[in-house]
């Protein structure tokens, strides 16, 4: 196949040319992997909680901790109730429902498959996809306890957060933590050198 | 990370968190979470998405090879990982950008 001079011809166009730049290559390649890696361990890990008729533990925890921000914040009577498919958070009747998909662990998948792009598999790697999945759930945990609130207060303002600004502000501390990496690198290669 | 690259960010998030808006809306009122449901909605939703990214990493002077592959990798990401498509092009954006001391 690749000396088929069609095939040739087709890799040798100029959208292809990205492909024989080989730190892109090693960057895709390794980003590819990784989520390849974590996205059977993360499928695996909701089969197995299926698998016992419950909810899985992260989106339990996010919700509970979520509640209880809620709660310290002000919101009275707010309740909490699980169930397989997801929890319910808030005042009667205007609850938010919290389902596996808002448990922020896809986004983790994502930022920790740059970090073994860029850097490959390495042990200063995983810490900061550890310290990376924390930050990220503090985040997720910080948003739906706000949300919690809002949606107490009432008004438009709780669509405008759910919609744009924690979305923007989950992007951008991601971004903030890619950046902060070279140095975490750095410090880490101090600590063992 | 330069004032310039940040609100191409933004604005960036913002658009795409739009059109996603409204395609969740559609869903919402056509009271379903399956956007296979809703074929064409969901079309032209890609589209204008895939679309944006590619103007975004345009607009960041990145050569059109890599706007092409970072497009594929988004579209991997999006598509059998079930993963969030912006956070694959701002990783190829932040990759290439950082590489070439651009950011």
């Amino acid at each position: 196949m690749p000396r088929d001079p069609r095939w040739q011809r087709i890799t040798n166009h100029k959208l292809f040319h990205a492909f024989k730049d080989s730190d892109f290559r090693q960057f895709v390649f390794r980003f590819i992997s990784c989520l390849i890696v974590l996205t059977i361990l993360y499928e695996w890990y909701l089969w197995s909680t299926e698998q016992q008729r419950e909810l899985d533990w992260v989106t339990y925890k996010v919700s509970e901790l979520s509640h209880a921000l809620a709660v310290a914040l002000g919101v009275a009577n707010c309740e909490f109730s699980c169930f397989m498919d997801g929890c319910y958070i808030g005042v009667e009747g205007k609850m938010i429902n919290v389902l596996e998909g808002c448990n922020g662990l896809m986004l983790a998948l994502v930022y920790s498959s740059y970090i073994i792009g860029v850097s490959g598999w390495k042990w200063q790697s995983l810490v900061q996809v550890i310290v990376g999945i924390v930050v990220i759930q503090f985040f997720n945990v910080f948003r739906i306890g706000i949300l919690v609130v809002l949606r107490d207060i009432g008004g438009d303002v709780y669509f405008f957060f759910i919609k744009y600004v924690f979305n923007v502000l989950i992007y951008l501390a991601i971004l903030l933590l890619w950046l902060l990496k070279p140095y975490l690198d750095k410090v880490m290669h101090n600590n063992v050198f | 990370m330069s004032f310039r690259n940040l609100i191409a960010c933004c604005v960036y998030l913002v658009i795409h968190l739009t059109i996603s808006g409204k395609l969740n809306m559609l869903l919402y009122e056509n009271d379903t979470r399956d956007f296979l449901e809703l074929p064409l909605e969901l079309f032209i939703a890609t589209a204008l998405r895939v679309i944006l990214g590619m103007v975004f990493l345009h607009f960041s002077k990145i050569s059109m090879s890599y706007v092409f592959a970072s497009t594929i990798l988004g579209l991997i990401t999006r598509i059998i990982f079930h993963g969030p498509y912006p956070m694959a092009i701002l990783a190829c954006w932040f990759f290439i950008l950082k590489r070439e001391h651009r950011l």
